[in-house]
């Protein structure tokens, strides 16, 4: 029997509107989408996520897709301010990034990171991997559930 | 105070003085053992090179010392020296040449290429030792040549050998004895290791000029012994070939009782004209009979000028035979002759017998001594020998021209057994004419002494030079080396980084391409325009990026023509490009007047000021009342700093250094390259300057380009 894909909670930091628009596409295209927002800097992302936290209602995102490069932000910064918060440090972060660098997935596995995912210049190797990313996610992957659910 | 140090200093100069003095002495001396002759001039002489020396180390404070030093050397001078000197003039004016050279050598030094040496150069040493010996020398040879000429009676024919031997002696002393010397008191480390090389110089240039003046006495000695033997000979000879001549008449004699006077005629011309040397003739017959008046008839004279001798005459002759005639008698000769002087004229009397009776004629010969004295003259170099023949008796003499007596060293007297007469032979030789020879060798030792004292000189200078050339070029290439590593950092870290941000929009692109297939395949037409405008406008920027890109790494290495840069233009010319951005943000500008000038690439500090501009446009418009500033002042070191002032949302003071870098923009501009600023750091690196910011959030900011002083051009002083 094929396990049914959950629907999930995504929060998607990424400055740059076309990234942003290719991954949300692909997300919707995979069904994985309960709601998806997006923050386009380091700053936004974290008062988001006050904001969420203050919610009667949990809204706080599943899965947080985690931009590198960030204004005003570094993305690495944000990633340790996120672990570092016991509120928000359960919320699995995945990183995507053009950078193919070693010491920066380093770096970002040093800070906690739950995953690392390369934008691939491919289309079709983009929707490949949003559909993997999404399989995984959604379908195997266990979710910690929150306080106020 | 001030009388103590005066006096002091006058001390100090005093001793230095006396002590300069005690050197020239002890030099002079020195110089006095390669006494000889040819030349009243010594061949090395060491207190020119260390008057020049001290000179140039002490300055001219110490010309009376020199000059006392001389004086006194040659005033000590002993009677039998040969530089004794005569007169108290010529040692004062030696003297003054003794100063003169060295103080004007140490001008002509002074005055040439780069002095005071630390080092000498190949072309400055050679400078110095021309200087210091050929050139110099001329001065102190001139001088003291001519005093000795002049006042102590030099022969003209010795003042060239004088002046060369002179000017030899004091050119080695200068190039043997100045470097050392001065070397010596500049670094005595150093001086010490000359001392070896030049010590031996000096005893091979010493040795060489003994040997050549053993060697020449040698020559002269030989030389003029057999001068003497040689001119002993020739003088006997002469009287030989006149006796020879008288015994081939004998025959004629023999044969003849009584001579008429017509056959004696003939006779005579014939031995006349055989012998040069009979000056006249007379024929004396003692007969008896032709005493008529006690005084025997002469019968015959030579020149005809010469008159018939009267009576008085007649007796002389007789006189002059005197004594002779018994000896003549005695002698069982046929044949026999004697010489004999009267009134300083030499005869050669000769008694004829016919048979074994008394002898009945004398042929009294009057020997032409000129003819003598010619004949002499062709086998004794004249110029260089003096010779006297003396007949001590009568006093007679035979002498060659004079001879200066100056020039007469060699002398020496041998008896001359002629005609039984015992003659004195004195030859006198001037030594003092220098072989070529031996010019040769003394001009060898010199040329020596001038190599040496040359390669000297360089010799560990150049090690010097040398080891600092290596260390520089060592430094060179450790800066090179550190540049490079730099240099290639610097590129690795932009490949780095261009090709990490190059890939952001080539992800927009190829994704939105991949869309697009999506699109078309679905027939969602009306979402192909959106995707087609991402693609365009992501390959736009990319491209825009890669032309920022070249431009930066262009910055610096394909450098523009610098030229005056007035700042007021340029920034007149950034309003203008810029106005529609002003204009529409409305955004006052205030410039003040006068900003500055520098000399620069023009294209490239236009660059940086639009990209300056841009920025604070972009940042500056958050405010209500967008402004922008730019002024400028100088600083105390003359570097002229620029002052662009936004009053807009300012920059945390953490990324006042990271701004500068390549893609750290914070802005969120999606125009924004994040090259501009880069573009600024590296315009103002290439031109020396350097560009920062102070800001703090909230509180605008303000970029400071800071020009060094060095392009910065002159102008009314700033505010």
């Amino acid at each position: 029997m094929t396990r049914v894909k959950k629907k999930l909670h995504i929060l998607l930091v990424e400055d740059d509107d076309d990234h942003a628009e290719l991954v949300a596409f692909n997300l919707e295209a995979q069904g994985i989408i309960k709601s998806l927002d997006r923050a386009s800097d380091g700053i936004e992302a974290l008062e988001y996520m006050k904001h969420c936290s203050k919610q009667q209602n949990s809204t706080m995102p599943d899965l947080i897709l985690l931009d590198l490069k960030l204004p005003k932000m570094d993305g690495l910064e944000v990633l340790a301010e996120l672990k570092r918060d016991e509120a928000y440090k359960s919320i699995p972060i995945v990183m995507l990034s053009t950078s193919d660098s070693e010491a920066d997935q380093a770096t970002a596995y040093q800070n906690y990171a739950n995953g690392y995912m390369i934008k691939p210049m491919d289309f079709d190797i983009f929707v490949e991997m949003v559909r993997d990313f999404s399989n995984f996610w959604g379908k195997w992957n266990c979710q910690p559930k929150h306080k106020n659910e | 105070m001030v009388t103590e140090s005066v006096e002091h200093s006058c001390s100090r100069g005093l001793m230095c003085n006396l002590l300069v003095m005690a050197c020239i002495f002890i030099g002079a001396q020195l110089g006095y053992l390669f006494a000889s002759y040819p030349g009243f001039a010594s061949p090395i002489w060491p207190p020119s090179g260390i008057s020049l020396a001290i000179i140039l180390l002490k300055g001219r404070g110490v010309l009376p010392g020199i000059f006392f030093g001389y004086l006194s050397a040659n005033l000590t001078l002993d009677h039998n020296s040969i530089y004794f000197l005569k007169s108290w003039w010529g040692s004062l004016m030696i003297s003054c040449g003794g100063v003169l050279q060295p103080w004007l050598c140490s001008l002509m030094i002074q005055r040439s290429a780069t002095w005071p040496q630390k080092s000498f150069s190949q072309s400055t040493a050679l400078q110095f030792i021309l200087i210091a010996g050929p050139l110099g020398s001329i001065i102190g040879a001139s001088i003291g040549t001519f005093a000795l000429y002049n006042y102590d009676d030099l022969s003209p024919q010795n003042f060239p050998h004088t002046w060369g031997t002179w000017w030899i002696g004091n050119c080695i002393g200068a190039c043997l004895f100045t470097p050392i010397i001065y070397m010596t008191f500049q670094n005595f480390t150093r001086g010490l290791q000359y001392i070896l090389p030049s010590l031996l110089t000096f005893g091979l240039t010493t040795s060489i000029t003994i040997f050549a003046e053993i060697w020449q006495n040698e020559r002269n000695r030989t030389e003029y012994i057999s001068t003497l033997e040689h001119t002993a000979a020739e003088f006997r000879q002469r009287f030989e070939a006149i006796e020879q001549a008288l015994i081939s008449t004998k025959s004629f004699f023999q044969y003849t009782k009584f001579m008429d006077t017509k056959g004696f005629e003939e006779f005579a011309q014939v031995f006349l004209n055989r012998v040069p040397e009979i000056q006249a003739f007379y024929l004396l017959n003692v007969d008896s009979k032709s005493m008529s008046d006690g005084v025997p008839l002469v019968t015959y004279q030579k020149s005809k000028q010469e008159e018939e001798l009267s009576t008085a005459q007649r007796k002389h002759l007789y006189e002059i035979l005197g004594s002779t005639t018994h000896r003549l008698h005695d002698s069982h000769n046929p044949f026999y002759s004697e010489v004999i002087t009267s009134d300083k004229h030499i005869y050669l009397a000769t008694a004829i017998r016919y048979s074994n009776h008394t002898p009945r004629l004398f042929l009294l010969v009057k020997i032409n001594t000129q003819a003598i004295l010619e004949t002499l003259n062709h086998s004794v170099p004249m110029s260089d020998y003096r010779y006297t023949i003396l007949e001590p008796k009568s006093q007679a003499m035979i002498t060659s021209a004079p001879l200066h007596p100056q020039d007469a060293v060699h002398t020496d007297t041998t008896k001359i057994d002629v005609g039984s007469t015992l003659w004195i032979f004195h030859l006198e030789k001037t030594s003092l004419r220098k072989s070529w020879m031996s010019w040769v060798i003394q001009m060898l030792s010199l040329i020596l002494a001038l190599t040496l004292s040359f390669v000297m000189i360089n010799f560990r200078d150049r090690t010097e030079e040398i080891r600092r050339e290596v260390r520089n070029q060592t430094i060179e290439l450790i800066t090179l080396s550190e540049q490079l590593k730099a240099s290639n950092e610097e590129l690795e870290r932009f490949v780095f980084t261009v090709s990490h941000d190059l890939k952001v929009p080539l992800v927009t692109m190829t994704g939105f391409v991949g869309m697009l297939k999506n699109h078309l395949e679905k027939g969602e037409l009306d979402k192909v325009p959106d995707s087609l405008n991402r693609i365009r406008s992501s390959s736009a920027k990319m491209s825009n990026l890669i032309s920022e890109l070249l431009n930066y790494s262009r910055i610096g290495r394909r450098k523009k023509a610098k030229k005056s840069c007035d700042l007021n233009k340029i920034v007149a010319e950034c309003l203008t490009n810029l106005q529609y951005g002003i204009q529409s943000k409305k955004i006052e500008v205030n410039i003040a007047e006068n900003l500055g000038e520098i000399c620069g690439e023009y294209e490239r500090i236009l660059q940086a000021f639009s990209n300056l501009i841009v920025n604070a446009i972009e940042h500056g418009s958050s405010a209500t009342e967008p402004r922008i500033t730019i002024r400028s002042s100088q600083t105390q070191d003359g570097d002229l700093e620029v002052y662009i002032t936004d009053n807009g949302e300012g920059i945390d003071p953490q990324h006042h250094q990271i701004i500068f870098e390549l893609f750290q923009s914070k802005s969120e501009s999606p125009d924004s390259t994040g090259v501009g600023l880069a573009i600024v750091d590296k315009v103002m690196k290439t031109h020396g300057g350097k560009v920062w910011v102070e800001s703090s959030p909230q509180e605008g900011a303000t970029f400071v380009l800071s020009f060094p002083r060095e392009i910065v051009n002159a102008r009314r002083s700033l505010t």
